[in-house]
């Protein structure tokens, strides 16, 4: 045994404390992550799914159409088509009504105004088609002439047609504009949240080729679904009913005892109907 | 080091390294935002910001804990586990503004109380009910605990064994965090390539911790030694040892780091600093004391104690040099017990 020591080459030690220039290893580690940060946060924005082309405007603006209490609150506002629309420059929009946060109208409360004109101030959310008025509350008042000389709005139901979809039970707030996106497993507390504060409930349909339709939900005699589905609420189910139509609106009223619950690869492969 | 309490003992190595921290963080944010915004012209900001803060959280906790047993790996680790408190801190910070978005957005504007609206609304077996968000508030509390305990001042009245426990549970609130985004945002999700990260993400962490622990555990082996008559046992042979540089053994069940030091001198001293059990056996004789490789927390090799105005201890042992051979005795001496180095002859 030699009592000297060995003739090694002291390996490089850092101190936190001690005023040296940063390793050069540290250095590649740093400029190696925040290049890392940004390429990543770049390519998961990009690829982030399920947002829709859903927007609100939070202008409160005044609308005048005929209110239907059912088969869900809605307001008939004839709405300009846009320019180049010809001589037919308008067309009837069906707005869902529903009032601030996570609430909506009971049948009950707006029954005295069903079927008649009235004047309201509101903010709208749409998406594909289909909107919503948030009313500012207490601003609902009958007017004279909401829409001129158009017939009034009917609430009957037609077309109907029995089918099997599979898709989505989700709060149509959300989906219309309130959230984006506002479906799906991460949006499920809130989507229950609005659905037992009363917003009316909503069927996302979906095909094998990922097209979706939302429907208006309702038991077979028309009234809201809202506290008997939310167990299932933002899961893929599959369920049957009868399709019909309330001018363009789609409501399909669901046997509550066929719903079942279904796999996300469930619902993009067989659809039965949809 | 320091002697008193204060928010944060700045030095330039520091302030580069939270300067880059804040850069990159601040980049991810801006990015995701702003390419989500126009990728997607419907995204709204708060959403994309619950989004961003999420995945940069949860990739800065992959991070961290990559950290420390790739330091035990490779040292060139070790200088990015000096700072790595203030990226748990930041973590931290990530997940509470996720958090408060999220808590906002979803579980508000309702008659229901927000927090307990968290526990309440998913509440299922299955997979499509499952309540992730009840694993991300509880991992939430385990950051919140951590970060606010972070500081020195916890550290050394909570006492080092303490803390350092308190602060394994960055493993439960991982756990939590992995259960929140497999029962969470991989139940949104239909394509399978977030469900190969996560599973890839988990795999690395769990991949160079059993690496790094297998490394631990050949090092923590003790051979078998024949005491002399007065309880010593030989460790090893004079000539295994650089100078300036400790040698680690196990003796008598404890890592002890044997120093040779100021030509001749050989001290032995446990192998673990007071300040976070570092190993004081990969570290170095520096200014005169056996330095610590993780945080540079110094000691006299004759006596275990940092110099003043210091005041952690760590234990001493008795130690020899006979025939080219150090023997150290492997009952500990309280910390702080001053021992005269042996001389090689």
């Amino acid at each position: 045994m030699s009592p000297s020591p060995s003739p090694q080459a002291p390996k490089p030690f850092f101190i936190g404390w001690e005023a040296r220039p940063v390793p050069a290893f540290v250095t590649l580690v740093g400029l190696a992550l925040v290049a890392a940060a940004v390429t990543v946060a770049g390519l998961t924005a990009t690829w982030q799914s399920h947002i829709g082309p859903a927007t609100w405007d939070f202008a409160i603006a005044e609308h005048h159409g005929i209110l239907l209490s059912h088969p869900a609150p809605m307001l008939v506002e004839t709405v300009d088509r846009g320019s180049g629309a010809g001589a037919d420059s308008t067309r009837r929009a069906l707005r869902f009504l529903v009032k601030p946060d996570k609430f909506g109208f009971s049948r009950e409360e707006l029954d005295s105004f069903h079927l008649k004109p009235v004047i309201l101030q509101a903010s709208l959310l749409e998406n594909g088609g289909r909107s919503m008025l948030e009313v500012t509350p207490g601003s609902i008042a009958m007017a004279q002439d909401a829409n001129g000389s158009a017939p009034h709005p009917s609430t009957e139901l037609k077309n109907p047609q029995k089918l099997t979809l599979r898709g989505e039970i989700i709060d149509s707030k959300c989906y219309l504009g309130a959230m984006n996106p506002g479906q799906r497993k991460t949006h499920r507390a809130c989507a229950i949240h609005c659905l037992r504060g009363g917003i009316p409930a909503a069927f996302l349909a979906r095909d094998r080729n990922h097209n979706e339709q939302v429907l208006l939900l309702t038991s077979p005699a028309g009234d809201p679904l809202n506290h008997s589905i939310l167990d299932f609420v933002a899961e893929p189910v599959e369920v049957t009913g009868t399709v019909s139509y309330a001018g363009d609106l789609p409501v399909f009223a669901i046997d509550l005892a066929s719903l079942r619950r279904l796999t996300n690869a469930m619902v993009s492969e067989a659809p039965p109907d949809a | 080091m320091s002697v008193s309490y204060k928010a944060i003992g700045w030095n330039a190595f520091k302030w580069r390294y939270d300067f880059v921290l804040a850069l990159g963080v601040a980049l991810f944010l801006a990015t995701f935002v702003i390419v989500g915004l126009r990728t997607h012209p419907a995204a709204t900001i708060p959403i994309q910001l619950m989004r961003a803060t999420a995945i940069a959280g949860f990739t800065l906790l992959h991070f961290i804990l990559l950290i420390g047993p790739m330091a035990r790996l490779d040292a060139r680790w070790l200088p990015l586990l000096y700072n790595r408190r203030h990226l748990g801190v930041t973590m931290f910070l990530l997940a509470l503004l996720h958090s408060v978005i999220a808590v906002i957005f979803y579980h508000t504007g309702t008659d229901a109380n927000p927090i307990v609206s968290i526990f309440v609304t998913d509440a299922g077996a299955r997979a499509t009910a499952f309540p992730f968000q009840a694993f991300g508030f509880g991992a939430l509390l385990i950051l919140f605990v951590m970060a606010a305990t972070s500081h020195d001042f916890w550290l050394a009245n909570l006492t080092a064994p303490i803390w350092k426990t308190l602060h394994m549970s960055v493993y439960v609130a991982y756990a939590f965090l992995v259960v929140h985004v497999a029962f969470g945002f991989l139940q949104s999700e239909t394509h399978p390539l977030p469900s190969v990260l996560l599973g890839g993400g988990v795999a690395l962490v769990c991949g160079v911790h059993l690496a790094a622990g297998w490394r631990q555990t050949s090092l923590d082996r003790e051979p078998k030694r024949s005491a002399a008559d007065d309880g010593f046992v030989p460790v090893c042979a004079v000539s295994e040892l650089v100078e300036n540089q400790p040698k680690g053994a196990m003796v008598g069940g404890e890592r002890v780091a044997i120093l040779r030091y100021e030509g001749n001198q050989v001290s032995v001293v446990s192998g673990v600093c007071q300040h976070q059990n570092g190993p004081l056996a990969e570290g170095r004789f520096t200014y005169g004391c056996l330095t610590c490789p993780w945080h540079g927390y110094q000691y006299l090799p004759a006596n275990g104690c940092s110099p003043e105005p210091f005041t952690e201890k760590i234990p001493t042992f008795q130690v020899r040099v006979e025939a080219g051979t150090v023997w150290v005795h492997p009952q500990a001496n309280p910390a702080g017990t001053s021992v005269p180095p042996a001389l090689i002859d």
